[in-house]
């Protein structure tokens, strides 16, 4: 079985938002690209169990996720997904490492080492105490993408992750998401309306096509 | 701390709105020192009016109210209700059962403080459950046939007076100095501090009271103007009240008995805490109302919290949606905020003590300066545990509202943009 799974998923609200199937295999990076408003971040929102749909089944790493109970499912995704905001809504009350501490302790770890090895991994060494309206826009991002791969999800999502950013930002951004991803293992979903900067994925799906109109 | 824990993050939040909620921390802080006053100041006046009879049982006095003649002798407040012929204090003193009958003699001042005459026994011999009675580092208790004094400790240090220094007494129990006497006293003694209405007191020998300028004797129920170099006679002789350490309880209603409901001279205060304590008892509808409005004080502190937590909600959505998104149940949403606005009340009420410290050591302060009393600011009360536990849980309460609307956000649609 494929690490994510949709099978004739339908999610409407006053009109169809996402229908239709979808695999992505273990380790591989996938982008969907559409205009704003179309209905990616819905797409996300089925996969990570924040919504569920009409109807349709959802399976992430063998599990149903369609027929966990709300709690099963907030467990769920706090051990095996990940998740890139858009905009990255990093916590404003915590530091950039407590951000990243704060998903372990979700996930029902204790084992913050990881957290600041991440950041400092990532060049942030300086700014572990720092919140986030003292971080720059990259460095928001970081804090970002060590938040989503801290507890070495099997699955990681990205909203618009170079939602404002300009080319060389967006760049970066996706290329430290996929590193990380492909170090821990990794598969990585981003949606985007951005169809330059994920140039080199394995896979880039229009949404349109695929999730409203049938592939 | 574990970051991420409910309470690392409520800590954090609070940190974060740190302005509003030291406001709520303030109003709740002097709401629960508002309730700590009430109750605690209530007690303990109460505690140390009624026990602060120095030991003795019964004031034997002139006829009149109980309760002006224990405000006069024994907390030297009030003017005196009159005077009894000294052969009741001899008959007293004389009764089976009464172990110390001690006389005082009231009637003059010096800048306010008033003088107590009165025999040296009140010093040497008193009852066996009073504290004992210690002079400051140099002084000793008066000379009963000499003009000397001794000096309570507030009154000394109010006064400046201190051994060795003399001072001329004014007349009447009220301050006027156009009314000095002429005779001129010497302090050879200052008492250590007891807390007690006795610090504002200074002690002459009652003869000194007797014979002081212009005092007229009416003892025998004759006017007498005592003479120096003679004695005074007995019959002539008068006292503003008698101490009375009784044996047994027995004793004071027997003589209750006697000299209020079948005499007509005189009155008998027993048992003093029984007289100061229907004052309180009296006054206790007084003390219901403030109780009732701190009550509600209390409440307004909860509804600021309530009010603190509601303003933020709008602008914190985004947060409960991320933190539901990264997996925190909807439950421990909810338990946030309750824990939240519980903890802003827990620090209100830890802020309570400070209130209830410095309006107490305001209280205290003035309540020493009228009557001597010293109220104990430390000394515990329940409403110490229970006015926390209920800010507390009205604090919790409070945040149950915001904590269900935290319960309910709607998660995918504040995670947009």
């Amino acid at each position: 079985m494929s690490l994510l799974e949709l099978q004739d998923v339908r999610k409407s609200f006053d009109h169809p938002v996402v229908e239709g199937s979808f695999s992505l295999e273990k380790g591989e990076h996938v982008a969907v690209t559409g205009p704003s408003g179309s209905g990616k971040s819905t797409l996300l929102h089925l996969i990570s169990g924040i919504l569920r749909p009409d109807s349709g089944k959802i399976f992430v790493s063998g599990v149903e996720i369609t027929a966990l109970k709300e709690t099963e499912l907030d467990q769920f995704r706090a051990r095996q997904i990940g998740y890139v905001f858009q905009t990255f809504h990093l916590l404003e009350s915590l530091t950039a490492l407590e951000n990243v501490e704060a998903a372990v302790t979700f996930a029902g770890g204790s084992n913050f080492s990881k957290a600041r090895a991440l950041l400092v991994e990532m060049g942030l060494e300086e700014k572990l105490s720092s919140f986030p309206g003292q971080l720059s826009v990259g460095q928001q991002q970081r804090v970002a993408v060590a938040r989503a791969v801290v507890n070495h999800p099997p699955l990681v999502l990205a909203d618009e992750p170079t939602a404002n950013l300009d080319e060389s930002r967006s760049r970066e951004v996706l290329d430290l998401l996929r590193e990380t991803c492909r170090a821990n293992d990794a598969s990585l979903l981003v949606v985007t309306h951005d169809t330059a900067s994920v140039q080199g994925f394995d896979r880039i799906i229009d949404y349109r096509e695929h999730f409203q109109e049938g592939p | 701390m574990k970051s991420g824990s409910l309470l690392h993050l409520a800590l954090r939040s609070l940190q974060r709105h740190r302005l509003a909620n030291g406001i709520t921390i303030l109003t709740t802080a002097l709401a629960v020192g508002l309730a700590f006053a009430v109750f605690a100041i209530n007690a303990q006046a109460q505690a140390a009016f009624v026990g602060g009879g120095n030991g003795y049982d019964a004031v034997l006095g002139a006829r009149g109210s109980q309760l002006q003649l224990v405000l006069n002798s024994i907390f030297h407040l009030e003017t005196s209700p009159g005077n009894i012929p000294w052969t009741l204090y001899e008959a007293a003193a004389e009764r089976a059962g009464v172990k110390r009958a001690v006389p005082v003699a009231v009637g003059d001042n010096y800048r306010g403080f008033r003088l107590v005459g009165t025999t040296l026994e009140y010093f040497t011999d008193p009852p066996e459950d009073a504290p004992p009675w210690k002079l400051a580092a140099g002084g000793r208790f008066f000379d009963s046939e000499r003009r000397e004094a001794v000096v309570g400790s507030f009154a000394a240090r109010q006064t400046g007076l201190q051994p060795g220094s003399t001072f001329s007494p004014y007349h009447g129990l009220v301050f006027d100095e156009d009314h000095q006497h002429h005779e001129e006293y010497l302090v050879v003694g200052i008492l250590e501090p007891t807390n007690t209405p006795v610090d504002r007191v200074i002690f002459i020998p009652i003869e000194g009271i007797f014979r002081m300028e212009g005092h007229i004797l009416r003892g025998s129920g004759e006017t007498f103007v005592p003479e120096s170099g003679h004695p005074i006679p007995t019959e002539h002789r008068e006292v503003s009240a008698v101490l009375l350490d009784l044996a047994n309880p027995q004793i004071g209603f027997s003589l209750e008995q006697q000299i209020n409901r079948q005499g007509k001279v005189a009155t008998l205060a027993f048992p003093i805490g029984r007289v100061v304590a229907e004052v309180f008892q009296k006054m206790g509808w007084a003390h219901r109302v403030l109780a009732l409005v701190s009550y509600l004080v209390l409440v307004i502190a909860g509804a600021s919290i309530l009010a603190n937590l509601v303003q933020t909600l709008s602008s914190r959505k985004k947060e409960f949606a991320v933190l539901r998104a990264l997996g925190m149940p909807r439950k421990n949403l909810f338990g946030l905020l309750v824990l939240e606005s519980s903890l802003l009340a827990l620090l209100g009420s830890l802020g309570g003590f400070l209130v209830y410290a410095l309006v107490l050591l305001a209280a205290s302060s003035i309540i020493r300066a009228q009557t001597g009393v010293v109220l104990q600011v430390w000394s515990f009360h329940p409403v110490f545990l229970w006015g926390p536990a209920a800010m507390v849980g009205l604090g919790a309460l409070a945040g149950t509202l915001p904590a269900w609307k935290a319960y309910r956000t709607e998660v995918a649609g504040h995670l947009r943009g």
